[in-house]
């Protein structure tokens, strides 16, 4: 909502200057937007007196003025046809810059030096007018600046107003605001109407056929109007807050919708079949051009102002083409109605038609307004245009308005805004906002018709809270009893595992949860996605049901950027559509890691080869921690064959590990090996949440530590053979590390040789070397028995 | 046999002190000390004497093999301190560095705002971010036709449902689980239907706070936005609190803190020289929300605020564009 600082002064008196009333009002609840200060622009423009006229000796068209602008009289060379001596005028001195962005300085024109320009209406940006220089009243004291000689040296200023509060969608409403805030009363506008002519029904008739949807009706007829240009300072005005003037009757709907708020319209009344309104539904197929051109296609839903046989106006969005006041257009039929806020909303938003006037109706209008609004219109049309206001307004109102009654507790108040307000500071700023207040045990608060908002004791809390200021309440810091937070396990563990990971190298990424289905169906989990209405972008439409593209996206990413190695993690919400159609899809966080190129940040000294298998694997292992973490050969659809495992951790699956295929990365430009891991988070926390963390005594006894190489067809799991040693000789087992792997010239074909650092511990007694012996002969003797091994 | 042990002693010393190298110390440690030294075989030979002699010579030996072990640990440090003076290290040379990750500035901030709130008593609730209607709006007193709803532009779900507009259907979820009093935040991602810029994207995160009990006044929301300002931007930061409209607040506010350029910058691209940032939206509980999930609005009172996660770590580190913290760029994330 944009005003001006003059213009609210008609309204309430106020000893602010622009950015104390902004800091004032932005304290109560209107938001500070922006702000033009209207005067700037004139910076450098003075009023000035044309003391002589001369022909220019070398230029036909061209005048020599000697002007008299306050501190001096200059020499202007001037080309308007209309000027003459004695004229008050508007000087631009050389150095000033113009609204049009015109820049004056000193300059010989044709021989003679000229210092400063006479202005023309355009080139003070008011209007188009360039046929002559602006002619001022005498009056104006020469010498001044032209901005504050003119009262242009106004102030827009810009508030954002809260949808709840559509009283101040008006001039009046925020004057009202700041009548709350000082005391100082409220002017209102001039309402005299002086009549003649024939009653209004004589022209006119009005029915309301839809009165739930239109409870009030009033229609004003002014006849015999001029049609053409408002007065200068309602064009400035309206100009000032971002409207275009149009002509003197639309102007003046726009400066009273402005003004008090209510949206007014004019018919040309003999554009009106049978002189009649008829508010109703629109008729399926019916059409309306409206003011802008648009061709509406109405449904039965709509509500419409319609003459004899069709739409006039979509009702309180916008009017009909047909019926537009035009410079030929010499009666005329006010309306001023309500609107109910449903009934315009769902018309504007089916036909895209945001307006002022659909703004205020469907945030909900004043009922008791439309007798006010359209006696201030007639009032200045009878002022401006010098038309004839039939007498006896046709008020048709089926459907009166209630004011609300709301109880409201004094008590109740001090302790929800903690304050020590008494009864009559209460009483008093609800009255100056405009409501009613009946004093007794508890106070009876009758709200304004202007304000839809205030239909609880809790809205009424508010006002007094916001003009008391929010801001004088002083804020608590102490509880009011001991508090116990329960600590949510998961929370703790995705901390745990966020810092194990960051702790093992890996970088934190966050990824968008809303993905490309394409994505899905690269790694074949395109059939559980989650899939968008509305989505962002053409392509971007489903929920994710994995982490790994967005993975190898943030890997395509920074390779692009050159980067040498990448090693992430992300632990985030995955969606998998529910399979109860309307039901919310299940929401399951996931852990996936991508690794893929260097390994080290440093070449020097440190390991420089790329992530293998074994890299992702081991971080998955350290961070899973103790448990039987187990790994067994799988197909996958994103993972090279044969490069890829299950993963289960005490006999739970927990996710999968593996390479990701040659079409996956290069559906994402990634030429580099890519080790990924994906893991169910909740899994983890099971696992984890589960975990005994008793204590196991230390032992007491030494280890014998003893090296077994054995061979074995090569396509033997080693986890087999390490579980088979353990199970040979269970209780004297304490680890078994593979140290090294050997396939080549010395093994036969198929085959390969694994050696293993066996540590062999008695709990109970020191180990003898006889009974590591034997241990080892036992292992020897299983391993040979399952897989054929032979000691190396 | 007493006296030659002395020498064995002396001898030992003398030829230990004159080792040039750690081989030659082992080899006289053999030689002096080893199972096959002299000194071990009379050792061995005191049990076979007269009963008189025996303590003197065991003494004897014992302190010989002490002198001897003491000369070999002295000459090794000595051998190794020569040693070491020999060399010298480029110190300049890179270390043997163990990548250490960083952690995105969003999760960053996530925990250290659950460990201020934790500090105040908060429990930290989770909640889903495909919603339904209900959750979203209707039970946080924003009906179907009701103006608010165009404050958020919403995705919905093909099959029905929408994605979460704000964390306040936390609030809804947590009250309707549990009975007052409640104390709870709730981080997590929102989605409207924005156009991606510098300053908007269609994905977000948030910060809920609800606290519900006998007697909360507007008081204690002041109280702890005030604590939370002062442990995230400052001891200084102050908080300014102005009206505003929420449909699930009444009444309701905006809270804005004083900017880190202290008002002092007339240009500071953070609060544009107002001296203060627009942080984000609170209020006290609407009673028609408490309808909404059974309390009663007579006997409790609360409050509830939000705050966007992006825009704070904007202001804080510095951040231009909001769309950095999707994009992942590691270049990005290793800064914080």
């Amino acid at each position: 909502m944009k005003i001006t600082y003059n213009w609210l002064k008609e309204y309430v008196d106020f000893a602010w200057d622009w950015p104390e009333l902004v800091e004032r009002l932005t304290m109560a609840g209107l938001e500070f937007e922006g702000v033009e200060d209207l005067g700037a622009r004139y910076e450098g423009v003075v009023i000035g007196r044309v003391n002589t006229c001369c022909p220019h000796e070398n230029a036909d068209r061209l005048t020599v003025c000697q002007v008299d602008v306050g501190t001096g009289v200059n020499t202007i060379v001037c080309g308007a046809p209309n000027v003459a001596a004695g004229q008050t005028v508007a000087v631009a001195l050389p150095g000033t810059t113009l609204p049009g962005g015109m820049q004056i300085k000193k300059a010989k024109i044709r021989g003679v030096a000229s210092e400063g320009m006479l202005c023309a209406a355009d080139e003070l940006g008011l209007g188009d007018n360039h046929d002559g220089i602006v002619v001022l009243d005498e009056a104006l004291p020469v010498g001044t600046p032209f901005a504050a000689a003119t009262e242009l040296d106004d102030v827009v200023i810009d508030f954002e107003v809260t949808p709840n509060r559509p009283d101040c969608l008006s001039l009046l409403g925020i004057a009202r605001e700041v009548h709350a805030l000082t005391g100082n009363p409220l002017r209102f506008p001039n309402i005299q109407v002086p009549e003649s002519g024939p009653a209004t029904a004589e022209d006119v008739q009005i029915d309301i056929e839809a009165p739930d949807d239109c409870p009030r009706y009033v229609g004003r007829v002014v006849r015999g109007v001029e049609v053409g240009p408002s007065p200068e300072w309602l064009q400035r005005r309206l100009q000032a807050v971002g409207q275009r003037p149009i002509n003197n009757i639309v102007d003046i709907t726009n400066y009273v919708l402005l003004e008090l708020g209510h949206p007014l319209h004019a018919f040309d009344l003999h554009a009106l079949d049978q002189r009649r309104i008829i508010v109703r539904r629109a008729r399926s197929g019916e059409t309306l051009e409206t003011l802008d051109g648009t061709q509406c296609q109405l449904d039965e839903e709509m509500l419409v102002i319609a003459d004899g046989t069709r739409p006039q106006a979509l009702a309180g969005v916008m009017g009909g083409a047909h019926s537009e006041v035009s410079t030929d257009t010499t009666d005329i039929l006010l309306e001023s109605a309500y609107f109910a806020p449903s009934r315009v909303r769902l018309a504007r938003s089916r036909l895209g038609l945001f307006t002022e006037a659909s703004t205020r109706f469907e945030r909900g209008a004043d009922w008791d307004a439309p007798v006010r609004a359209i006696d201030r219109v007639a009032h200045l049309i009878a002022k401006l245009t010098g038309g004839a206001v039939a007498p006896d307004p046709l008020d048709v109102y089926p459907r009166p308005g209630q004011c609300r009654q709301i109880p409201l507790c004094v008590d109740r108040t001090n302790q929800l805004l903690a304050t020590e307000l008494d009864s009559a500071a209460i009483v008093q700023t609800l009255e100056r906002l405009g409501c009613r207040v009946e004093s007794g045990r508890s106070l009876v608060v009758t709200a304004p018709s202007f304000r839809p908002d205030l239909t609880r004791p809790a809205d009424l809390i508010e006002e007094v809270g916001r003009i008391y200021g929010f801001d004088r309440i002083e804020g608590r810091q102490e509880a009011s009893g001991p508090w116990i937070t329960r600590r949510d396990p998961e929370l703790t563990f995705r901390q745990v595992a966020r810092q194990r990971l960051l702790g093992l190298g890996l970088d934190e990424v966050v990824s968008n949860t809303i993905v490309e289905s394409r994505w899905l169906e690269l790694v074949e989990a395109a059939g559980q996605a989650t899939r968008l209405a509305n989505p962002p972008t053409e392509t971007q439409d489903a929920l994710r049901s994995t982490l790994v593209p967005s993975l190898l996206d943030v890997a395509r990413r920074n390779f692009n950027q050159r980067a040498a190695g990448v090693a992430i993690f992300e632990l985030g919400k995955c969606f998998v559509a529910a399979a109860e159609k309307g039901a919310r899809p299940e929401e399951n966080w996931h852990l996936a890691a991508l690794w893929s190129g260097r390994i080290s940040a440093s070449p020097y000294q440190a390991d420089a080869r790329e992530a293998d298998f074994f890299d992702l694997k081991g971080l998955l292992e350290a961070l899973v921690g103790e448990g039987d973490l187990r790994f067994t050969s799988a197909d996958r659809p994103e993972c090279r064959s044969g490069h890829a495992a299950c993963v289960s951790v005490d006999g739970q699956p927990l996710g999968w590990l593996g390479q990701a295929s040659t079409d996956l990365c290069a559906a994402f430009d990634l030429e580099r090996q890519v080790h990924i891991f994906e893991i169910s988070f909740t899994a983890l926390v099971r696992h984890w949440h589960g975990r005994e963390r008793s204590f196991t005594a230390l032992p007491k006894f030494p280890p014998i530590e003893r090296d077994l190489a054995i061979v074995v067809r090569a396509d033997t799991a080693t986890a087999e053979l390490i579980a088979t040693m353990r199970d040979s000789v269970p209780h004297l087992v304490e680890s078994i590390e593979v140290f090294d792997l050997y396939q080549g010239d010395q093994i036969a074909t198929g085959h390969k040789s694994v050696a293993f650092a066996l540590r062999l511990r008695d709990r109970e007694q020191t180990l003898q070397d006889a009974q590591a012996d034997a241990a080892i002969s036992a292992m020897l003797k299983r391993l040979k028995a399952r897989f054929g091994a032979r000691l190396r | 046999m007493l006296e030659e042990v002395r020498q064995l002693a002396s001898v030992a010393v003398a030829e230990i002190e004159a080792a040039q190298d750690d081989k030659a110390l082992e080899a006289l440690r053999v030689h002096h000390l080893g199972r096959k030294s002299r000194l071990r075989q009379i050792a061995r030979q005191i049990g076979h004497l007269p009963a008189a002699e025996r303590p003197a010579l065991g003494e004897a030996t014992g302190r010989a093999q002490q002198a001897i072990q003491q000369a070999l640990d002295d000459k090794a440090l000595a051998l190794r301190q020569s040693a070491e003076v020999a060399s010298t290290l480029d110190v300049t040379l890179p270390g043997r560095r163990p990548l250490l990750g960083c952690a995105h500035p969003l999760s960053q901030l996530t925990d250290e705002l659950i460990s201020i709130f934790q500090g105040m008593g908060f429990d930290v609730a989770d909640g889903p971010e495909a919603e339904d209607e209900y959750h979203n709006f209707d039970a946080l007193n924003t009906p179907a036709d009701h103006p608010a709803r165009d404050l958020h532009d919403t995705f919905y779900l093909a099959g029905g449902g929408l994605m979460r507009t704000h964390t306040s259907t936390v609030q809804i979820r947590v009250m309707e689980q549990t009975p007052p009093p409640v104390r709870i935040i709730s981080l997590g991602r929102c989605y409207r239907k924005e156009t991606v810029d510098a300053t908007h994207h269609f994905a977000f995160h948030q910060i809920e706070g609800l606290y519900v009990d006998h007697g909360v006044s507007f008081a204690d929301l002041k109280g702890t936005i005030e604590a939370m300002g002062r442990q995230l931007m400052g001891a200084e930061t102050q908080v300014r609190f102005r009206p505003h409209f929420f449909p699930f607040t009444e009444p309701s506010v905006e809270y804005d803190f004083t900017c880190i350029c202290k008002g002092q910058r007339a240009n500071c691209s953070i609060c544009k020289g107002t001296g203060w940032i627009e942080i984000a939206g609170a209020g006290m509980v609407d009673p028609a929300v408490f309808a909404a999930v059974g309390y009663d609005p007579d006997e409790y009172t609360g409050f509830a605020f939000g705050m966007g996660l992006e825009r704070i770590a904007m202001i804080r580190h510095g951040i231009d564009d909001v769309r950095r913290f999707l994009e992942n760029d590691l270049r990005f994330i290793r800064q914080f």
